[in-house]
């Protein structure tokens, strides 16, 4: 069972490595902790991890990608999709604060509409405020679906998320690629479609779960393609967990693509639940 | 008796010369004609090695090939023949150590794409040789030139730690820097993990720019081997199409062999915006680099470029 891989290779500070017995970081310790929630174990390895990862926050609200590296990502929103992350409201309005403060490089009025005069030919590129990976670069699709999952999971008790909420939405239905799915968010460029890739269309759709219309039904017909031909074990997952948020019909069971790394197995656990009917992305605090 | 003027002007002659650097040799760059990716280019990889004096006894190695995207039946990735070829060299040559090294910017799922690429079957225990550099711990380097306003950047200790890096790029056109060989193949250096996917930081910074600066830092310790026996034309990196050029080059002067690589796609080096930065034009010039092997007339092939660069294409040019 992905779980038990996943308790086996908890590092002693309560934190995962990109692959065993590597030092930790924030990325796969958030997803440990996540297949570790989907399975419903949530003993004390899970309260380790979640101390760990807790203390990867920084003073602005944004968390470090590792202990040592102090630069601000957007890891905190997938952070803030562990569940029992935030000790208390305080903790997780600094978060939300500062993802609500970024904004993809490229979206003033000068970069918008007097850049693209000196510029090549790409996308329309940033006429929506979405989230970087780090500050100071533009929009992508990865960052930006987990500040959507994340501002979602507030939106009840944080009804200035909307805007951003919606911005985000906007941006990922904005960069679908002409395929139908998704890559990391470039859908086009010097006039020339870019095609999509199965992992990144699977986490567009499920960070999209809560929207309709033609542009998902399309790219939900696409992921069911894309799973019967996929060999990737993160993409397998994220098509799986991306057709469950939508409530499609899984294709027959494919063999499993091999897991290597610690987000590879902790995927291939959440998609596990999610097919068993908790899908830990979407549940709400 | 001489003249406080003519004294002071003869001084500064003196210093001025005592100063001036000794000029460098040309650079030695090799073009060797390969049909095919076969069983010949183990030996011809060999024999590259021998050369140019490639000493790797007792060194650690990392090979550095360009693994982009999940797609076995193109040409966007270094093949992994050649990678085979250069790990048997160094294995031969005594190194201490051997790593094949890459963090593609785009895809995460690394092993996947390397598998798909036939890494795993051609070169034994691949898995155990193989550092994912987007996921490699790091350390904090203050780059060796400041081109761009990278200035300081956390990159990954396999690459910091190796006494030898070989630059083993595919040859491809490039619809943003007209051409990528063995200097932008340093872009896979920079870890996603830490700068995300792409690699988005390195655009802003300048692309031709932050080109210059990770070679200024790997540059020195680094020796080129491009795969140009299928090579992307059209709208490279990734949706191009298949060129056969087959070309080996290589050297230890990575700018030389991109200037080289430039001349064989028909493209002018002189064109290309990073190769300006870290070079002076009469360094990279014909008569100045000193072509072993195949004259680049008689492997010369004309390259279509992407068409915001087809003004730096120059069939006539030798």
């Amino acid at each position: 069972m992905g779980f038990d891989r996943i308790l086996a290779t908890q590092n002693p500070d309560g934190g995962w490595g990109w692959r065993p017995g590597a030092s930790s970081w924030t990325e796969p310790s958030a997803y440990a902790l996540l297949a570790l929630a989907a399975a419903g174990a949530r003993g004390p390895a899970y309260d380790k991890g979640l101390q760990w990862l807790r203390a990867q926050q920084l003073a602005d609200g944004s968390f470090r990608p590792r202990p040592g590296v102090e630069r601000p990502t957007t890891l905190a929103a997938l952070a803030s999709l562990v569940p029992g992350v935030w000790t208390g409201a305080s903790r997780r309005d600094l978060t939300v604060d500062w993802l609500l403060r970024q904004k993809g490089r490229g979206s003033t009025f000068f970069e918008k509409f007097v850049g693209p005069l000196f510029r090549h030919r790409v996308d329309r590129p940033y006429e929506f405020n979405a989230w970087p990976f780090v500050p100071g670069t533009a929009p992508w699709l990865v960052p930006t679906a987990w500040a959507v999952l994340a501002l979602e999971r507030v939106r009840a008790s944080r009804p200035d998320v909307a805007g951003r909420l919606e911005a985000g939405r906007t941006f990922l239905l904005a960069r679908n690629c002409g395929d139908g799915g998704w890559n990391h968010g470039s859908s086009r460029a010097l006039d020339i479609d870019a095609p999509s890739y199965p992992e990144t269309t699977g986490v567009a759709l499920v960070a999209l779960h809560a929207v309709g219309g033609p542009v998902i039904e399309r790219a939900l017909d696409l992921a069911a393609r894309q799973y019967a031909g996929c060999t990737s074990s993160e993409g397998l997952s994220w098509l799986s967990l991306a057709l469950c948020a939508h409530r499609r019909q899984l294709p027959p069971a494919r063999p499993p693509g091999k897991a290597r790394t610690t987000v590879e197995v902790a995927l291939e656990a959440m998609a596990a639940a999610a097919a068993g009917g908790r899908h830990i992305l979407l549940e709400e605090p | 008796m001489i003249s406080r003027r003519a004294w002071i002007g003869a001084s500064a002659a003196l210093a001025a010369g005592c100063a001036r650097k000794p000029p460098l040799p040309p650079p030695r760059v090799s073009i060797v004609r390969v049909p095919a990716y076969d069983q010949s280019v183990y030996d011809t990889v060999a024999r590259l090695f021998r050369e140019h004096k490639v000493d790797v006894r007792g060194k650690r190695v990392v090979l550095k090939p360009n693994l982009v995207e999940f797609d076995s039946g193109t040409v966007i990735n270094t093949n992994p023949l050649i990678v085979h070829a250069v790990w048997e060299a160094v294995r031969a040559g005594g190194a201490a150590s051997i790593r094949i090294a890459e963090g593609p910017g785009h895809r995460r799922i690394t092993y996947d794409m390397a598998e798909a690429a036939g890494y795993f079957s051609l070169i034994p225990q691949f898995e155990d040789h193989f550092t994912d550099l987007n996921t490699d711990e790091v350390s904090p380097v203050r780059l060796a030139s400041a081109h761009s306003t990278l200035g300081q950047m956390y990159l990954p200790h396999t690459v910091l730690g190796a006494d030898l890096i070989v630059s083993i790029p595919k040859m491809k056109t490039h619809h943003w820097m007209g051409a990528t060989l063995s200097m932008k193949n340093f872009f896979g250096v920079v870890p996603g993990s830490i700068y995300g996917w792409p690699k988005n930081v390195l655009h802003w910074a300048g692309i031709a720019q932050s080109i210059a600066d990770l070679h200024s830092t790997f540059g020195p310790k680094s020796f080129a081997l491009v795969d140009g026996i299928d090579a992307m034309e059209g709208n490279g990196p990734v949706q191009g199409t298949r060129k056969h050029t087959g070309v080996l080059v290589a050297g230890w002067n990575l700018p030389a062999v991109d200037a080289t690589c430039c001349r064989i796609m028909s493209i002018d080096p002189s064109q290309i915006e990073y190769l300006q930065l870290v070079a002076d034009p009469a360094d990279l010039a014909l008569d100045h680099v000193r072509q072993i092997g195949e004259p680049i007339e008689s492997v010369r092939t004309r390259f279509e470029m992407a068409p915001n660069f087809r003004h730096i294409r120059t069939s006539h040019l030798v």
